[in-house]
């Protein structure tokens, strides 16, 4: 099924890299599916980016979850025990964040267009929403801006390490990139963005979007929980009541 | 082989959870109690979301009070009259503490006092156990036999409203039933747990009922309180994971069996003051987490989710 996901996107990849003179350089590329399905058995899953380019240059590929409010709180020490003291809600901080890259970031992004295209999780412009009575100083914020960051690569939501973009010495430039999505992965409509470099800066860019969402019976598990929550919640005690009775019948029998 | 849980959006593995309700189930056979005041914090210990380990841990409680309280009926030991007022509490209780959860959760409060209130009811209980249980123990070695009354009366059971249970040879007031009940109505849904560990010393010492009717009638109170609380947590937070609790549920049973079969082989005073000691690790465990530094002192959360 992957395969025959790859076929009629390379077909469409070949005819764009027909010989053009004179035009910019041209930049395509597709995923090997659709949607990441969170099933039952859902313990994390590889999707594979792949394209082709027809000038040369260094291929970064990012990936961004659904943009959520994130709040990033600090404990303090309050008479011997660790407590949530202060808090600081970054605006539409994005909920997954993956980078491939064809070289090492730093060769081949130069800091204005890192910056200006999010490439790398330092580069995200994460904004603390000011309160009236709670001003944040610039300080303060970039510290919880770095625990932000920190937290999510140690819960495997922003990967740790920039992916290998590869590359074939020669010829047709077709790339190709895998990313791994954990099981924790949040759902939603991600976007993902492949930008061709030359020099350091983006010459081209390409987006395309990858839905993560439950499928099977943990979808319906979700889906039921949310929309119906009183029948979820007879649903649940019926259940329990149940099997606590047939737990009692099955070992008084014996 | 691991299982995603569709509600605590984490996968875990299913072997660890079957058969850590099975080693619970064990206990609370062993013991007689409901072990969820166990089982809440180690699923919290494994990684399960507070929130959510607290709401399925409840609706689990549901099913395993329903076969406990079935072999206590049939034996004529539940106190119907009572455990009705106690409901009356409970509900009121347990509106209440899901309220208060929900409050909790938005300021980002609830596992610190999810923690908190394990570290001091179980504190309390463990510490008091295990007190008891020692004494219990020496007295039997030097032989002493302590006479004590049927029940004493205080001024709380001449409060108004006195009603006669029958079934319990009591007629005292509802005022201290109803607020135990209540009282145990919050922990249901704050902490996950039947209550039963507050319920039952509460009934014999407070109430003076006789220990008898205590187990079974506390157990009808737990059934419908754990029901309520599974279902306002079900409206209000969308905590409660049904696929954890039949997880945890179908180990649990098993375990119980087992449990209720090696508790024959052991004395009751000596069955106490080993649960003593099992409950009081869990909370130096707690303590010990809130107390060292953390690795981070920072951590995330989304607004109105987990």
């Amino acid at each position: 099924m992957r395969r025959g996901a790859f076929a009629p996107a390379f077909a469409v990849l070949l005819c764009l890299l027909a010989p053009s003179a004179g035009r910019a350089a041209q930049l395509a590329a597709d995923l090997s599916r659709d949607t990441v399905a969170i099933t039952t058995g859902f313990v994390g899953d590889n999707v594979i980016f792949f394209g082709a380019a027809d000038g040369p240059g260094h291929i970064v590929i990012v990936v961004e979850g659904p943009p959520e409010d994130t709040i990033v709180r600090r404990k303090s020490r309050v008479s011997g025990i660790w407590i949530n003291r202060h808090s600081v809600t970054f605006a539409n901080a994005p909920s997954f964040y993956a980078v491939a890259a064809s070289g090492p970031l730093d060769k081949i992004v130069s800091p204005r267009s890192a910056q200006k295209f999010r490439i790398g999780a330092e580069n995200l412009e994460l904004q603390p929403i000011q309160r009236v009575n709670a001003r944040v100083s610039e300080g303060e914020a970039s510290r919880f801006r770095e625990a932000l960051i920190r937290n999510q690569r140690r819960a495997g939501l922003f990967r740790p390490n920039v992916a290998k973009v590869v590359l074939p010495p020669e010829g047709v430039r077709l790339f190709r990139a895998e990313i791994f999505f954990p099981s924790n992965v949040p759902t939603g409509a991600y976007r993902v963005r492949f930008l061709l470099l030359q020099d350091g800066f983006v010459i081209q860019r390409f987006e395309r979007r990858l839905l993560v969402s439950k499928a099977g019976l943990s979808a319906r598990v979700f889906r039921f929980a949310h929309r119906e929550s009183i029948w979820y919640g007879i649903v649940a005690i019926v259940l329990a009541v149940a099997a606590g009775w047939g737990a009692s019948w099955a070992f008084s029998r014996k | 082989m691991q299982v995603y849980l569709p509600i605590a959006e984490v996968s875990i593995n299913v072997f660890l959870l079957v058969g850590l309700g099975g080693a619970i189930g064990f206990l609370s056979g062993l013991f007689g109690v409901g072990g969820g005041f166990l089982m809440t914090p180690l699923l919290i210990f494994i990684g399960i979301p507070a929130p959510v380990a607290v709401a399925s841990e409840a609706n689990q409680i549901v099913a395993s009070s329903v076969s406990g309280v079935i072999a206590h009926w049939r034996r004529g030991n539940v106190d119907f009259k009572m455990g009705g007022v106690l409901l009356a509490g409970g509900f009121v209780g347990s509106y209440l503490g899901v309220e208060l959860f929900a409050w909790l959760r938005t300021v980002g409060q609830i596992d610190l006092v999810i923690r908190l209130s394990f570290v001091f009811f179980l504190g309390i209980i463990g510490t008091l156990m295990l007190v008891e249980s020692s004494r219990a123990i020496l007295r039997r070695r030097s032989g002493t036999v302590v006479r004590r009354k049927l029940h004493q009366h205080y001024w709380v059971h001449r409060l108004p409203l006195r009603m006669r249970f029958r079934k319990s040879k009591l007629y005292i007031s509802a005022i201290p039933p109803f607020t135990i009940g209540a009282l145990v109505g919050v922990l249901a849904a704050i902490m996950g747990v039947g209550g039963g560990f507050l319920m039952v010393p509460a009934m014999i010492y407070l109430l003076g009922m006789p220990t008898i009717v205590v187990v079974g009638t506390s157990l009808f109170q737990i059934i419908f309180v754990t029901a309520n609380v599974t279902f306002l947590q079900s409206i209000t937070t969308q905590t409660v994971d049904v696929v954890l609790a039949l997880v945890l549920l179908a180990g649990a049973v098993v375990g119980a069996q087992f449990g209720s079969r090696a508790g024959q082989y052991l004395r009751g005073e000596q069955l106490r003051g080993l649960l003593a000691l099992i409950v009081l690790a869990v909370v130096g465990k707690l303590v010990f987490d809130l107390v060292v530094t953390p690795e981070d002192l920072f951590s995330l959360g989304a607004p109105g989710s987990h």
